[in-house]
């Protein structure tokens, strides 16, 4: 049997079928499939040979990148350390500072002062190593200046002067560490939390704003499964796509507070499942009897599925709405 | 698709845009609805980039991309509990199930038969749909389309005269 017999080809209805619409995949389609395609091949045959120098680059940045993060993590941990090893100098351990107290021969506050020292130090290197909003003890540590002064026994006025004075430095760094503290705080949102761990912060301020986001804009489709039709048609009033747009003709429809036709608006290209569903709640919404058994054809011919039961409930609802 | 088998990305784009209407539009007029038929049309391309190496370069492009949406459609209508069968109940239903006509009846205009072609065309089997979407959209030979299916030849011409015999009587109870 020739191809061209009649009862496999048809002129009229070829002619019919080139009259329908010339629909085409979305330009995010195109754009999705295309990507894959690269993403397969790794941009062809050109990238082969540039890999090399491509790998050596991101090795030579990787390697710059490890080196400046390690640089600043050993500045932002250490500071307080090598400043006050600094302040100290030359007198960088306790001995040599108990040693330097006690040739100087000062009664007041010594022995206890050198332990008081080491420990208010330990305090504050604790403090920086924690929270950046915990507060730390103030530093008490003098000046370079004072623990080299030349070791000669003073007098007990000049105990009391040096007393003074040390009780004035040991404010003065206090202020300057409370002072430092407050910027190490206002940086620690940026920096601290950062190299400790990786933003907690960001994390959880990202997860709120999800979920606040996500309470704010209920899905429609699940409030139309759970019957809730007037919050249904509310959310998917602030929802932008055609298939939205189907949805909210159809509440509205099923609510009754829709003048215009809906599915006379429905593209020539949609036909089929959606004009029937229109149809079938046109007729609900006009109080026409419907057949009992039009939503069991329904489902027999595929047109009502699993995926879609947000639309068998307004069928339904639809059905019932029609017998009542 | 040699070219795109050795990485040559470029390829891919000239062989999708050769391909991409034709496909689109006969998934998406088999598949009865646009979500439906864009959803196998992406897994269709995908399939073929995730399987380019079993490309035979003995194939014609054209009917191995057409194989591979016809066994996407195929998965696709199993997914949703569909059967692919040759005659499916649809053929029994009394004409008032079908869907009715947006205009009046005494209107016969080109732009409403064409419509009335489309609502035709769904109340198809969907293996005689696909046998004729082949033919009219892709202008595929029977030979092709019965490769394509895996139908024997005359599966397909037997598909297609029933096709077309149904298409007529539904114009025809159209109008």
């Amino acid at each position: 049997m020739s191809e061209h017999d009649r009862d496999i080809d048809d002129p009229k209805i070829s002619a019919l079928y080139r009259q329908l619409p010339d629909e085409a995949p979305a330009p995010d389609t195109d754009a999705l499939i295309k990507a894959a395609a690269r993403r397969a091949v790794g941009d062809g045959p050109r990238r082969r040979f540039s890999m090399p120098a491509l790998s050596r680059l991101t090795a030579t940045a990787a390697a710059l990148l490890l080196g400046i993060s390690l640089t600043l993590h050993w500045q932002l941990h250490e500071p307080r350390d090598f400043r006050e090893t600094t302040a100290m100098a030359p007198a960088t351990s306790e001995d040599v500072v108990v040693q330097a107290e006690a040739g100087a021969g000062r009664e007041l506050a010594q022995k206890p002062r050198a332990p008081a020292k080491a420990a208010e130090k330990r305090k504050v290197q604790e403090a920086f190593a924690a929270e950046p909003v915990a507060p730390a003890p103030p530093p008490a540590e003098e000046p370079a200046s004072a623990l080299m002064k030349p070791a000669a026994p003073p007098a007990s006025a000049d105990v009391a002067a040096e007393a003074l004075q040390d009780a004035e430095t040991r404010r003065a760094e206090a202020d300057r560490a409370a002072a430092e503290r407050e910027m190490f705080s206002a940086d620690a949102l940026t920096t601290r939390p950062q190299l400790q761990s990786p933003a907690p912060m960001a994390r959880k301020k990202q997860s709120e704003y999800a979920a606040s986001a996500a309470a704010a804009a209920p899905d429609y489709r699940e409030l139309m499964v759970q019957g809730a039709y007037d919050a249904a048609l509310a959310a998917a009033q602030r929802v932008e796509s055609p298939t939205a747009q189907v949805d909210r003709d159809l509440l509205g429809r099923l609510l009754g507070n829709t003048a215009a036709p809906a599915c006379a608006r429905l593209p020539v290209a949609t036909l089929g499942q959606d004009r029937l569903l229109c149809d079938l709640l046109l007729q609900a919404s006009q109080a026409r009897p419907l057949p009992a058994d039009w939503l069991t054809r329904l489902r027999e011919a595929g047109l009502i599925t699993g995926e879609k039961s947000y639309r068998r409930h307004a069928v339904e609802a639809a059905l019932n709405s029609s017998r009542d | 698709m040699l070219a795109f088998q050795g990485g040559d990305a470029g390829a891919f784009d000239t062989l999708y845009q050769r391909h991409r209407g034709r496909l689109f539009r006969f998934l998406v007029r088999e598949a009865g609805s646009r979500d439906a038929g864009e959803e196998i049309y992406q897994e269709t391309w995908l399939r073929l980039i995730r399987h380019r190496d079993s490309y035979q370069v003995q194939a014609r492009f054209g009917t191995y991309i057409y194989r591979l949406a016809h066994s996407c459609l195929v998965d696709h209508l199993r997914r949703q509990g569909r059967l692919w069968r040759h005659e499916e109940v649809r053929d029994e239903l009394p004409e008032d199930a079908a869907c009715p006509l947006p205009t009046p009846e005494s209107e016969w205009s080109r732009h409403l038969t064409a419509r009335a072609l489309a609502d035709c065309m769904q109340q198809l089997p969907a293996e005689q749909r696909e046998v004729f979407l082949l033919k009219e959209e892709a202008e595929f030979s029977l030979a092709d389309i019965a490769e394509i299916t895996g139908a024997g030849l005359e599966a397909a011409k037997s598909r297609l005269r029933y096709a077309l015999k149904k298409l007529r009587s539904c114009l025809e109870a159209a109008v």
